[in-house]
């Protein structure tokens, strides 16, 4: 299972959980997993047409996927997985 | 009376006295600070936090740009407000009371946000530009200035309880809009965050260290890294962010 990181504005839909579960053998896949397991996530992480939002930035272990194989990077056990929006409070 | 740690034998530095002796920093990077211009969008919370420090540190001038008034929403975070100031340019009030801190440095007070017609004017000949606006529209203004013109641009933010900051170096690094392609939808206005005090002057102090870091030289910059930290679970994390080949501000670099 890789651990997700769930930013404060999902957290109503993961029963105000930080940190949560999911599986899958990539990147793409786990995103999927924790929308199954979590449905009120589908409209934060994928927008109208089923693609993950562009303002999300995906973090696994510590690097954004854009710069490893996007969304279709392998992801192991133990591997955390974070999604971050955009944020531009000052 | 007690005496000061003797870091400086100048009498002129007194005031600094206690940060020439940072590693690596010294007369020299106190220099370099002091010669510095430094350009701030909106000095909110955030903003505020980042020009009270570098006042404290003596950059040599500031330019800080922030339309409105103070008013009571802001007074659970602004450094700078205060309940009889309630109804002044807040800008004003942040520059007059800067000037209190310390009157050495060379304060520009802009009474607008930054705008299309005006970013340019209010970043010319700053070493470094502060990002620390509330909507993206300025946020990408200001990035797309400071790539145009090289400059680095130290960007800041916070959500609730959560903070992010990173240094774009133009051409080096991937700049706000490599890791902001687009802004979410939600965010349509400046109410759309909840903050209280610590959120906002925790990004803006780590902003303010990394201004001093660039200008002086000195430590690990946030370059190519988004550091987060999440205030409500103590969760902090430095991101390696990527720059896009296809950027539309910084691809062509």
């Amino acid at each position: 299972m890789t651990r997700v990181l769930i930013p404060t504005i999902m957290r109503a839909h993961t029963d105000g959980s930080s940190s949560v579960e999911a599986s899958g053998s990539t990147v793409a896949e786990v995103i999927r997993g924790l929308v199954e397991k979590y449905p009120g996530l589908q409209p934060k992480v994928y927008d109208a047409e089923g693609k993950l939002q562009r303002h999300l930035l995906v973090v696994l272990n510590g690097d954004d996927v854009r710069s490893l194989d996007g969304t279709e990077t392998p992801v192991a056990d133990r591997d955390e997985l974070q999604l971050l929006p955009a944020m531009a409070g000052g | 009376m007690n005496s000061a740690p003797a870091f400086t034998a100048d009498p002129n530095l007194a005031r600094y006295g206690r940060q020439l002796g940072i590693a690596g920093f010294g007369e020299d990077g106190q220099a370099k600070l002091s010669s510095a211009h430094v350009a701030i969008s909106r000095t909110g919370g955030v903003g505020g936090t980042v020009a009270m420090h570098l006042a404290r540190a003596g950059v040599g001038s500031l330019t800080m740009a922030h339309g409105g008034f103070i008013e009571p929403e802001g007074l659970n975070r602004w450094p700078w407000a205060f309940v009889d100031d309630i109804g002044k340019p807040s800008v004003h009030t942040h520059a007059a009371n800067l000037q209190r801190v310390n009157p050495d440095v060379a304060v520009t007070a802009i009474h607008s946000n930054v705008t299309a017609e005006n970013v340019a004017t209010i970043t010319a000949s700053a070493d470094v530009i502060v990002d620390a606006a509330p909507l993206f529209e300025e946020r990408y203004l200001l990035n797309r200035e400071a790539v145009r013109r090289g400059v680095p641009l130290v960007s800041g933010a916070m959500y609730d309880m959560e903070c992010c900051v990173t240094v774009v170096i133009p051409g080096q690094t991937p700049c706000f809009a490599c890791i902001n392609p687009v802004k979410p939808d939600y965010w349509q206005d400046i109410y759309v965050f909840a903050a209280i005090g610590p959120g906002p002057a925790t990004v803006g102090a780590v902003m303010a260290m990394e201004v001093i870091k660039l200008v002086a030289g000195i430590g690990e910059s946030l370059t190519g890294k988004l550091w987060f930290f999440d205030m409500a679970t103590n969760v902090s994390r430095l991101i390696n962010v990527a720059r896009r080949p296809d950027c539309d501000v910084c691809g062509h670099l």
